[in-house]
């Protein structure tokens, strides 16, 4: 994952609110993201965002955290892979997704699909690719 | 902050709210990435608008309860209702009359026979179900050769339902009770008081309906108040008004839970349990049951509540006396008052009431006088006497030629001709029916030509059919009043009457007549009414009367240059229509109202020999007056009337194309007569 340096400065146009939460140890004030990492922020939280969880626009989020469910097939991959895809599209104005990679895997005792997405921030020309493991957890 | 713009936050809408909430920020430098739906930021603008939002509609729904005009829960409208001292309706059982003959069996000694409260009965069927009907007071007969006679019973509908409550002041300090049943007909609930399990002292309390009925700290009245779900709570009084409940004492509270609406129409009832043993009971209608009626519904207490408060539970206006009578007695379709300077003469002190069922044409005696005892005199004025009139139906008989073009439509001429009817139905339901109703020939002709493409053009003849049943053998007079000019009759325009009736003839022969109207030929002008007297004159002016007849001629008699006074020197004749007009004596502006004598026509009674030539029986049997629109029949004795109902109807012609009802009088068209409609249909394509 790329950090906040690799990038040039024209990108640092966005930034967010830390998901975790936590607070400078100095100045006390709520962490920050800013730049790609904000956008890789917000694209991992419209991928584990399920339908319904927005109030009144159950159309906002993805598919994924039912289909991590489905029996781990080349077809279930593929389903994953599109319903990301499609999210980022709709959601996610800011990047273009130029691949997304679905793949069976274990991580130690538990079984789930390795996602890796390759996307570029719109009009800067570097792609960024992420790699998440998506397991579900009950 | 780069900005001072802030927030709009009156909005009620999610969305709205929260892109108000980003437009906010949009002006601030602190926080980016709100746009997007995956930001962190963007949760918590989500949480923030919901929270807004909640707010907002909760707080708005509060504000919508609080008026009677916005609430939307039932509980909130009853609430507001009571505010207004309203008590919505409840539901109503359905009633009706029965005689009730039971006979002991051979060797039964039993001499009196009680039926008591809630003695069952079951009635005939409607849609597949039997109801329930009860008695709600015990009756008693003695026995008269072997039979028991009960008659004139009240039945009403509903299952019974008895409950029992122990009063424990220290667990319900407010002496409320829940009578947790929905469709309770509140005015069949009694409730009686026990001292006590040991004390067996009872004592029946009334339901308090008006704070007049509580007299003293002793009055034995109960209170009631609709809860939740439409269940009703009864309570008591405080003793300070009303008589407190004491502790340990025992209710006995029965009422019945009704069917409303649906038991409305049944007969044929049956004693479900015979007191005596092995005894035949028989069950005869005397009145179908009637009355049954939803309870109130949420849009008909906000509209009722407010009227009622502004009538202040008395009746004095008219609308008070309509508001009181639909309020108490929903089954009826139609409500008029009227009196005092409205009637004609006028007359003061008494109250008219008409009132049309939802079925048949007029309402029961019973119900009249349960109405008057019940309802209105308890809360009206003193000095005014409430009284029934039935309504007065004036019957519209529409003769339709309608031209239409039979290559515009797949339709077979009788659906075109069913279609013309039920749009005719159709506007009479909309229009007629009802009390100061309008009848516009016009509006029904549009109608007739809207409701087929092929209709081309519709003309129609109106007339107006009185109904009387008249006593048989006896010699009456009957008036019957259409409230409408009606038209002097020549040739194919006379009055006439249907069916035929029998009435002997001078030697006591039967004959099967008929009545018809011979209008006045010889009609002239009576007199001249001065509308304006003019100015001016220096010599009377030359009157020349002008109008369909002749030799009519009147002069005028001037005082200082005005006519004082109209002299008609020559009757003349056949008139039916005149004008006076002034002309010379060097004077302007007099002008004058002419009266025809011939407002009257005379009814008289005939029948066809066996040679079909028409024998006049009665040339004087009665009178019609144009103008008034009354038609009377002097001294009728008819021994017979040839249909089934005993029926005779009279049928006229109004003189206007533009009805109205007043008073009593109700315009209709009957949907049941046949001959009501009658469609002459022609194509343009056979002609």
């Amino acid at each position: 994952m790329p950090t906040n340096q690799q990038l040039p400065v024209s990108t640092i146009i966005f930034s967010d609110l830390d998901d975790s939460m936590n607070s400078n140890p100095i100045t006390g004030d709520i962490l920050k993201q800013t730049g790609a990492a904000s956008v890789i922020q917000s694209v991992v939280n419209l991928i584990s965002m399920g339908h319904y969880e927005k109030p009144f626009h159950p159309e906002i989020g993805s598919g994924v955290n039912q289909l991590l469910f489905e029996q781990g097939t080349p077809a279930t991959c593929q389903l994953i892979a599109k319903e990301i895809r499609s999210t980022l599209d709709n959601f996610e104005p800011r990047v273009e997704v130029l691949n997304v990679v679905v793949e069976v895997a274990t991580n130690g005792t538990s079984s789930g699909f390795n996602v890796t997405i390759q996307f570029s921030i719109n009009s800067v020309p570097q792609p960024i690719t992420i790699s998440l493991f998506l397991e579900r957890v009950r | 902050m780069s900005s001072n713009s802030a927030p709009q936050l009156t909005g009620l809408d999610f969305d709205a709210l929260k892109s108000s909430l980003k437009n906010f920020l949009q002006n601030q430098s602190q926080f980016q990435d709100y746009n997007f739906e995956g930001a962190a930021i963007n949760v918590l603008l989500d949480i923030l608008a919901y929270n807004t939002h909640l707010k907002a509609y909760y707080l708005n729904m509060v504000a919508n309860e609080m008026f009677l005009d916005t609430g939307v829960l039932r509980s909130s409208i009853v609430s507001q209702a009571k505010a207004l001292g309203y008590t919505p309706r409840s539901a109503v059982s359905a009633q009706a009359t029965v005689n009730v003959a039971l006979t002991r069996s051979n060797g039964d000694s039993t001499s009196i026979v009680t039926l008591p409260r809630f003695t069952q009965f079951t009635s005939g069927a409607v849609n597949g179900v039997n109801y329930t009907f009860v008695t709600l007071d015990a009756h008693t007969s003695p026995v008269s050769g072997n039979t028991f006679a009960f008659n004139n019973l009240t039945l009403k509908e509903g299952t019974p339902v008895v409950k029992t409550f122990t009063q424990a002041n220290s667990t319900n300090p407010t002496q409320t009770f829940d009578l947790v049943d929905t469709n309770i007909d509140v005015a069949t609930i009694q409730v009686i008081v026990q001292k006590s399990a040991q004390d067996t002292e009872q004592a029946v309390f009334l339901l308090s309906t008006d704070a007049t009925t509580v007299v003293s700290n002793t009055s034995n009245v109960f209170f009631l108040n609709e809860g939740a779900n439409t269940n009703y709570q009864i309570y008591f009084g405080d003793g300070v008004i009303g008589a407190a409940l004491q502790d340990g004492n025992i209710l006995v509270v029965s009422y019945l839970v009704t069917d409303a609406d649906q038991a409305n129409y049944l007969s044929n009832f049956n004693l479900v349990a015979n007191p005596l043993s092995g005894g035949t009971s028989n069950v005869t209608t005397v009145t179908q049951s009637a009355g049954g009626t939803q309870i109130e519904s949420v849009p008909s207490i906000q509209f009722n509540a407010p009227k009622s408060y502004v009538a202040q539970n008395r009746a004095v206006t008219v609308n008070d006396y309509i508001a009181l009578i639909n309020k108490n007695y929903p089954y009826f379709d139609a409500v008029n008052v009227w009196g005092g300077e409205t009637v004609n003469p006028p007359m003061f002190g008494v109250v008219f009431i008409s009132v049309k069922p939802k079925q048949g044409f007029v309402v029961t005696e019973a119900q009249k006088q349960f109405l008057i005892t019940n309802v209105i005199k308890p809360i009206s004025v003193l000095t005014v006497i409430p009284k029934f009139v039935d309504p007065d139906y004036n019957f519209i008989i529409l003769d339709l030629s309608v031209q239409y073009d039979s290559k515009q439509t797949t339709n077979q001429p009788g659906t075109v001709t069913s279609l013309i009817t039920n749009a005719v139905n159709d506007y009479a339901n909309n229009n007629l029916n009802t009390f100061n109703s309008e009848f516009r020939i016009s509006r029904a002709l549009r109608a007739i030509d809207d409701c087929e493409t092929s209709i081309l053009s519709s003309a129609a003849t109106i007339w107006l059919e009185k109904r009387l049943v008249p006593s048989l053998n006896a010699n009456s007079t009957y008036t019957m009043n259409v409230g409408i000019p009606l038209h002097r009759g020549t040739v194919n325009d006379l009055l006439y009457s249907t069916p035929s009736f029998n009435i002997p003839d001078v030697g006591g022969v039967s004959r099967s007549a008929f009545v018809e109207e011979v209008p006045e030929s010889f009609s002239g002008i009576e007199f001249v009414t001065i509308t304006n007297p003019g100015s001016g004159y220096l010599t009377p002016p030359t009157l020349a009367v002008v109008g369909d007849g002749t030799g009519a001629n009147a002069y005028a008699v001037i005082v200082n240059g005005m006519v004082a006074q109209v002299v008609v020197d020559a009757q003349g004749a056949n008139y039916t229509t005149a004008t006076v007009k002034a002309s010379g004596g060097s004077g302007s502006g007099a002008t004058f109202t002419p009266s025809l004598i011939a407002k009257t026509g005379v009814l008289r009674t005939y029948y066809f020999d066996t040679n079909h030539n028409k024998i006049i029986l009665n040339a004087n049997a009665g009178t019609i007056d144009y103008i008034d629109g009354t038609i009377v029949l002097n001294s009728f004795a008819p021994t017979g009337i040839n249909n089934p109902q005993g029926i005779l109807s009279l049928v006229v012609q109004p003189d206007t194309q533009w009805l109205a009802s007043n008073n009593e009088r109700i315009l209709t068209i009957d949907p049941q007569d046949p001959n009501a409609i009658n469609i002459t249909l022609s194509d343009i394509n056979t002609q």
